[in-house]
């Protein structure tokens, strides 16, 4: 078994140090040229609109118990009262997100430029990386492994001999792919482009359907029991105010 | 407030002032939500957490109503999440330059992860409860998460001062 494989200081210089530098560049890189292509698309007024009243109705509903009964219910029917509460959505209004999607361009392009900001330079940078530095072992892990991990961390080299533990140059780019995703959120910030499934997940919310939200929180304010949870409020304020007196 | 850590102080003076301008947006939306998270903004700006006035006062009582902030809490486990990447690239960093292997080296990321646990609960003013939900945001958060950066780091470090 070979136990101490000598490896030459060359590959540190030439492969370990520019692997590691590049991936880290491109992920910078990536972040920038994501921002840049990102548009700034001008947000719809009626959208805007119900997103705010779903979150007054979600305040309301997350403190009904720090309010009066008298004034939780006032606040209530204004929410949910079946002419004209804000919650209450007339029939037939209602928006398919789905047309909607198809009905904007916009919105599929952005898509298509968010998932090419992400695809090209990952497939580039693993064309490099295979085109210069196939089969090199570039790097030892500092801690024994089984032999299951063999494919994953010696894709590449084709040896059954070498120890485990040896790292080959396109492993190395698997594992900073992955490890680098910390050092990314500490040096761009947290919406850097490496949490691009975030994003996506954001863009479909972007898309969401209005009357169907509205509806549920509708549904949720009514069911709402209310417990007033400050009875002996003005008793205890009494107490602390004449005790700041005395 | 004396920071016991200069690196999470660093983090959290990186996260706030974004925060802040969220917060000031998020809640001019309705007097009711300003009523109940007003005096919430001061401690924002230490670190996000329940009032302290309020809880106080209610401790004397003998109904305690738990007053929860999700944003700040939400803000506070970002720091959280900031803190034990940083940590866990230095500690990786520290581990592979001294040149422990094997078991040795998760020992160490036990240890950092420890140290900034305590650290944390030092920056909190060891009441954990008013800032966090349970011990758990604090102690476990993160944990798994930073373990691939610390591997890492630990790798390269190692690999360039004693592999080579």
């Amino acid at each position: 078994m070979a136990e101490d494989l000598v490896l030459d200081t060359a590959i540190r210089d030439w492969v370990l140090i520019p692997l590691s530098v590049v991936m880290v560049l491109i992920g910078v890189l990536r972040y920038f040229v994501s921002k840049l292509m990102r548009t700034s698309q001008l947000p719809d007024a009626k959208i805007i609109k119900e997103g705010q009243v779903i979150i007054r109705a979600r305040n309301l509903r997350a403190a009904a118990n720090f309010i009066p009964a008298k004034a939780f219910r006032a606040r209530r029917l204004y929410y949910t009262n079946e002419d004209n509460g804000l919650l209450h959505v007339p029939k037939g209004q209602a928006q398919n997100p789905q047309a909607q999607m198809f009905s904007d361009p916009n919105m599929a392009m952005d898509m298509m430029k968010k998932n090419l900001s992400m695809i090209i330079p990952q497939t580039l940078t693993f064309a490099w990386v295979n085109f210069f530095f196939s089969g090199f072992v570039a790097a030892k892990i500092p801690f024994p492994l089984t032999q299951r991990f063999r494919s994953m961390l010696q894709n590449g080299i084709d040896l059954s001999t070498v120890d485990v533990s040896y790292v080959s140059s396109r492993s190395w780019y698997f594992l900073n792919l992955f490890g680098l995703r910390g050092l990314f959120s500490l040096i761009l910030g947290e919406e850097n482009a490496t949490d691009d499934t975030q994003r996506m997940m954001q863009m479909s919310g972007f898309g969401f359907d209005p009357s169907k939200s509205l509806g549920a929180e509708k549904d949720g304010l009514d069911i709402v029991q209310h417990d007033w949870v400050l009875p002996k409020f003005e008793e205890r304020a009494e107490a602390v105010l004449r005790k700041r007196l005395s | 407030m004396t920071n016991p850590d200069g690196e999470i102080n660093k983090v959290i003076g990186k996260v706030n002032p974004r925060w802040r301008t969220a917060i000031t947006a998020e809640f001019d939306s309705t007097p009711l939500a300003k009523f109940i998270s007003a005096p919430e903004l001061q401690k924002v700006e230490v670190m996000a957490g329940h009032d302290d006035s309020g809880a106080s006062g209610k401790k004397s009582s003998e109904n305690e109503v738990p007053t929860f902030n999700v944003e700040n809490m939400q803000s506070n486990m970002k720091v959280v999440y900031y803190s034990r990447t940083f940590m866990s690239i230095i500690g990786g960093v520290i581990a592979g330059i001294l040149g422990f292997t094997g078991l040795m080296g998760f020992v160490v990321y036990l240890l950092v992860m420890a140290i900034t646990s305590v650290c944390l609960t030092a920056k909190a003013g060891f009441s954990i409860h008013s800032y966090f939900d349970s011990w758990n945001r604090v102690l476990m958060d993160g944990f798994l998460g930073g373990l691939l950066s610390f591997v890492l780091f630990w790798t390269f470090a190692y690999d360039i001062v004693h592999i080579f």
